[in-house]
């Protein structure tokens, strides 16, 4: 019989496959080897990803189950059994987190001068302190909500930290709730008297501490902090959604009513408080955590960034002027000369931002065409884009407003591109737009010349300092004509026409990508050297996986470099023996999207927007882009070459779905980002040498 | 829409094109016009055509429009609309103004077509409503003749059946050969060595067989070609849609399509079709950046004209030497006295004027000029307009010694200034006829002259030129009377 690779053993379920990314980044909190604020830093991403992972994730499959769908994952699991499998590996995950938190990462914050006091502990001058603090800063700020008949249960924000309050009035029981208002700091540092070690309390327990000042006449029982996830998946009827900004705006008020996904509670919280809560935000059972500690800690991300403690961080890095780039001073020329290739953080991103300001500027340029799907606050590409159109170039910005959790920072910068002119598109219905692509159109001497950035990352240059992303500069006509059309159809001005270089999703990237897989396969059951190294975020499409395993039952050699989500599982008799998975997890966010295939010697190599994931082949605009310079080929065939031997921050994927270390024996020890870091230094360092030994 | 730029050594480049759906056939040629609604996607598409524009400062743009729009009713007032909400001028182009564009495209596509157009070809352009055939052979345009059987015009005709009958197909090609099958060269056997293709569906079919490989110009092999009209031929139109992955509209004039090209590809003969992926959308930018180069690359086209219209005009015994006499006698003319007359470009209707101006005689010779009138009216000539040709039927019917009135509506409908054309074209080719009564080629044209206010026409023969002479006599009048200046005929004698 024809194997058909639908077994349900082939495939990890996804949530329990993000999961274990999610777990990996615990670990490496958990990692000795990293320095001390950076294993807060990844203790606090931890959080950050379950509360959306919460939010997202666990709150559509609530939606399924409440709506009876039932209908069973690849790997077998209804939603209601993924939802039992989640909950149990949650909460050993926040039971693994705090036991560290408490265990480690505050003895050894306290050991380096970082003391967070717990109330009982507070001496009596530090109390007065507090009181003041409470009376006049807090106090002003704070709004205590009783619950009687006559006043119903409040409503309890998104992420909101709470104290939950038992009062007594005349014999009676009586429940109220103050939120913890996150305009004051999380932290608050107070006088110890030491020179060695800074004491700090958490907010709500200041709170706690002076709650009956809140309840005049009322006799506090007992205060506990509590908090709520909600559901905020957004989910708008784009068909019917006359002007989308609106619905989208529409749609962030709704938010905030979301049904409630969990409830975090303090461990010790009072049974009466507990069975209040669950009962008013009617949470289940299970969707409940006891915290053995202080509820939300993502508030270690403030931590980190306390001044002082650069010692116990990372040596800071600045990202490097791209190798391609030493010694040009006009960006035009030298994309003209040849592709100037990017890797970033190792290189820098600001060529890019400089490519845009100086387009802004140039009379030569008539136009310059962008997407944006995630930009920061104050955005220097925002304001050049602004400039040129307020300068009379033609601007087309394609905004993707559905970027989650981002639309309300989206709407505004989108207002004000509109304000100065440009030609604002918010993508087509039904399709996010993740491309990342930048077109400038210039009048040279010699005729029209195209400008064309393609990368794997956002136009962000925040991010681009933190995520592994990489990008192509390029004046290549096929390419141009190619971005041009792109731009067509995303502004709906020409219908998807076939691209030549370019591969697009929805419409052409599965294809694509099927053909590639299934040419090495073509050639592996030929008897020819056939291989494939693919690195992406996230694999989690069935085709895909389908068609890796057959590649690799007829022999294709398969390395996948996978930082999240994998549902492929590895190393299985008959299916998966020449699949290797690995993670890394480090420094920097591994972002960048690289495809190889060897194709028969001729080593074709591809960089994406894309993962492999159904939304990204099947609802969003991505785009798939050739490296054909020579020069650049061979150095992403060294980097992914890199990439496979890292043995510090990578780690592989087993047969079982478990992601173990690699045994370093025997083996150079490459820390793949430390390595590029080096990389990118050494290069500017050398040519600088190599400039000054020019100069005499 | 595209657009394009001249390179520094003036050769066209293509920089952007642009492709957008409003399907406005259906209205126009089920209700005769055009709905509110079509006209505002219309309008929608063209704005945001028009904003492209500005990305390449684009400096000259034309926008044309075809059938469509040409047969809707309400034509006038939808122009007016899309002119008040665009600011666009569209231009109505009839078939033969279409088909010229399009082989203009063809050509400019095809890098060895002149050798293509020597061995013969057979050019067949598949359309949603109609079909144009032309035929090469020793580098001269043989014939083109346009048939309103378009695909999608096959498809409405005979869709109702396809319910009825498993083997539509056959009902379908029954329908399609009796509708061609009395075109001329159909009754003739040929023998061209290419055949080229040209059309929306010819694209599809092109890219099912060469699957990616999509370059300018493609070739699809006869039996690749075959081998997929046989398959097709057992499919409904939602397994075409799912195996090939196309749009509902066009899988539907899959069929017809294919079954026509099969049809003229048997009829070819050929081992091979060319497929030049163009549309006429090449045919008018490429016709754009020829009117800036004003450069030699209009000859060619205009020769083709004229072998065209020679061919029409051999369908009506049309007498190549007899007419030659008179077309260079009036050439000479018209040359010569470039100053009084002021005309340019229309030295092209009169030299077609010549070659047409007694195929009524085919009918009738009494009144032969009204009946010349009449088939030349009627014509589709490669290249010229409706009212182009309507210009060239007046010339031909004032040829004789009938004088323009008011009293004819053929006169009456041409405008002031076309009025003008026809009078001082009419007059020059009655005196070139005039010359050339006997039909002996006796005078030869040596200068034209003015002298005061006459304008002297000398000329010689060997042979006795008195019938000449006074037919020319009798024809100056009119000359006279629209240009105040008096002809004379002076022929020297030589022996």
């Amino acid at each position: 019989m024809k194997e058909n690779f639908d077994h349900v053993n082939y495939y990890e379920n996804r949530e329990l496959s993000w999961l274990e990314f999610n777990q990996r980044v615990l670990e490496e909190a958990e990692n000795k080897e990293n320095p001390l604020f950076e294993r807060i830093k990844y203790l606090s991403i931890v959080s950050s990803n379950l509360d959306e992972f919460f939010m997202v994730r666990v709150a559509s499959l609530r939606e399924q189950f409440m709506v009876g769908y039932d209908k069973k994952d690849f790997s077998g699991l209804s939603p209601i059994e993924q939802l039992d499998k989640i909950t149990i590996r949650t909460h050993t995950m926040v039971e693994e987190q705090y036991h560290h938190f408490n265990k480690s990462i505050q003895p050894l914050l306290k050991k380096n001068g970082l003391n967070i006091v717990s109330v009982n502990k507070l001496t009596a001058q530090q109390k007065d302190y507090l009181e003041e603090y409470f009376t006049d800063v807090i106090y002003p700020v704070v709004t205590p909500l009783a619950v009687d008949s006559s006043r119903p249960f409040p409503l309890i924000l998104n992420k909101s930290l709470n104290i939950g309050v038992l009062l007594n009035k005349d014999f009676e029981e009586v429940f109220a709730t103050v939120q913890v208002p996150s305009v004051l700091p999380r932290l608050l540092e107070i006088p110890n008297g030491i020179d060695t070690r800074k004491d700090y309390i958490l907010l709500e327990d200041i709170i706690a501490l002076y709650i009956d000042k809140l309840f005049i006449g009322y006799e506090v029982i007992c205060a506990y902090p509590y908090r709520i996830i909600r559901n905020a998946d957004l989910t708008i009827d784009e068909e019917e959604a006359e002007d989308l900004l609106i619905e989208i705006e529409k749609s962030i008020k709704k938010r905030k009513w979301g049904e409630a996904i969990s409830l975090e509670m303090s461990k010790n919280m009072d049974k009466r408080l507990v069975n209040i809560l669950t009962k008013s935000l009617s949470v289940e059972k299970q969707d409940i955590f006891y915290i053995d500690g202080p509820i939300d800690l993502t508030f270690l991300m403030k931590v980190y960034k306390f001044k002082g403690f650069s010692h116990l961080k990372y040596e800071p890095k600045e990202p490097q002027i791209p190798r391609d780039l030493l010694g040009k001073e006009d960006i035009f020329e030298a994309i003209k000369e040849r592709d100037i290739f990017m890797s970033h953080p190792f290189d820098s991103f600001e060529p890019v931002i400089e490519l845009i300001q100086k387009a802004s500027k140039d009379p030569k340029v008539l136009a310059i065409k962008q997407t944006l799907y995630r930009v920061s606050g104050q955005s220097p590409i925002i304001k050049a884009l602004a400039e040129a159109a307020e300068a009379g170039k033609q601007v087309t910005v394609l905004v993707e407003l559905k970027a989650r959790f981002d639309e309300e920072n989206n709407i505004q910068w989108a207002r004000r591109l509109e304000k100065s002119g440009c030609h604002v598109i918010y993508g087509l219905v039904g399709l996010k737009t993740h491309s990342k692509i930048m077109l400038i159109v210039r009048m040279e001497e010699y005729g029209i010349r195209r400008y064309v950035h393609l990368g794997t990352g956002n136009y962000n240059d925040i991010t681009a300092k933190l995520y592994t992303d990489m990008g192509l500069l390029t004046c290549n006509e096929i390419i141009g004509a190619d971005a041009s059309a792109v731009f067509n159809t995303l502004s709906g001005y020409s219908e998807p026409p076939k691209l030549n270089k370019l591969t697009m999703a929805p419409t052409s990237l599965r294809k694509k990508f099927k053909y590639l897989i299934e040419r090495e396969e073509k050639n592996a059951l030929q008897g020819k050297e056939a291989r494939i190294i693919a690195k992406t975020n996230s694999l989690s499409d069935q085709g895909i996986i389908k068609a890796l395993y057959k590649a690799s039952v007829a022999g294709v050699k398969i390395e996948l470099i996978i930082r999240g989500i994998c549902c492929l599982i590895p190393g299985l008799h008959g299916v998966s023996e020449n699949i290797r998975v690995r993670s890394i997890v480090g420094r920097y966010l591994e972002h960048s999207r690289i495809f190889y295939f060897y194709n028969n010697g001729k080593e074709d190599i591809y960089l994406s927007s894309a993962d492999w994931m159904p939304r990204n082949l099947n609802r969003r605009v991505e785009l798939l882009f050739p490296i054909e310079d020579a020069i650049i080929k061979k150095r992403l065939l060294k980097d992914l070459n890199i990439l496979l031997r890292d043995v510090v921050k990578a780690k592989i994927k087993n047969e079982l779905g478990e992601y173990k270390r690699i045994d370093r024996r025997g083996k150079k020890i490459i820390n793949s980002q430390e390595y590029f870091t080096q990389e990118a230094y050494e290069s500017v360092k050398n040519y600088k040498v190599d400039a000054k030994k020019e100069s005499f | 829409m595209k657009i394009g730029e001249l390179d520094s050594e003036g050769n066209f480049k293509l920089l952007d094109s642009y492709r957008k759906i409003a399907v406005l056939g259906h209205d126009t040629f089920t209700h005769g016009k055009l709905t509110f609604a079509s006209v505002e996607k219309v309008c929608h598409i063209l704005k945001n055509f028009k904003k492209s524009m500005k990305d390449y400062h684009v400096q000259i743009h034309k926008a044309m429009t075809t059938s469509a729009i040409r047969e809707a009713s309400n034509k006038d007032y939808i122009l007016d609309q899309i002119k008040i909400n665009t600011g666009l001028n569209i231009e109505v182009i009839d078939n033969s103004q279409e088909q010229y564009l399009t082989h203009k495209a063809i050509k400019k596509s095809l890098v060895d077509f002149e050798q293509i157009i020597e061995e013969g070809a057979v050019v067949a352009v598949i359309g949603a409503g109609s079909i144009q055939i032309t035929l090469y052979d020793e580098s001269k345009l043989i014939s083109s003749q346009n048939i309103k059987l378009g695909a999608l015009r096959i498809r409405e005709v005979l869709s109702s059946l396809e319910r009825e009958t498993t083997k539509y197909y056959q009902i379908l090609e029954e329908y399609i050969i009796a509708s061609i099958e009395d075109l001329d060269f159909f009754k003739k056997t040929s023998n061209y060595t290419h055949f080229i293709a040209v059309g929306g569906e010819i694209s599809i079919i092109n890219r099912i067989i060469n699957s990616d490989d999509d370059k300018a110009v493609n070739l699809i092999g006869r039996q690749d070609f075959e081998d997929l009209y046989e398959s097709l031929l057992n499919k409904s139109t939602d397994e075409i849609v799912t195996e090939y992955d196309i749009e509902d509209e066009r899988a539907e004039i899959l069929l017809p399509s294919i079954v026509l090209y099969k049809k003229f590809l048997d009829y070819a003969n050929t081992d091979k079709i060319i497929v030049p992926q163009i549309t006429l959308t090449d045919g008018i930018i490429i016709d754009i950046f020829e009117e800036q180069n004003i450069s030699k690359k209009k000859e060619p086209s205009v020769r083709e004209i004229i072998d065209s219209v020679e061919m029409i005009a051999k369908k009506y015994h049309y007498n190549n030497q007899l007419n030659l006499q008179v077309e260079n006698s009036a050439l000479f003319i018209f040359d010569k006295t470039k100053t009084l007359h002021g005309l340019k470009t229309e030295r092209l209707f009169l030299q077609l004027a010549c070659i047409l101006y007694d195929i009524g005689k085919y009918i009738s010779i009494d009144k032969y000029q009204i009946h010349s009138y009449y088939i030349i009216r009627s014509l589709a000539v490669f290249g010229m307009s409706k009212e182009q040709m309507e210009i060239i039927a007046n010339i031909v019917r004032y040829h004789t010694m009938d004088i323009p009135s008011f009293n004819d509506e053929n006169y009456k409908n041409l405008s002031k200034n076309e009025r003008v054309i026809v009078a001082k074209c009419a007059a020059i080719i009655r005196l070139a006829v005039a010359i050339d009564r006997s039909h002996h080629k006796k005078i030869e044209i040596t200068s034209v002259r003015r002298k005061n206010k006459q304008v002297i026409i000398k000329g010689k023969s060997t042979e006795n030129t008195l019938l000449e002479q006074w037919t020319f006599k009798k024809k100056a009048d009119f000359f006279r009377e629209v240009f105040g200046l008096y002809p004379v005929l002076n022929i020297k004698r030589e022996l």
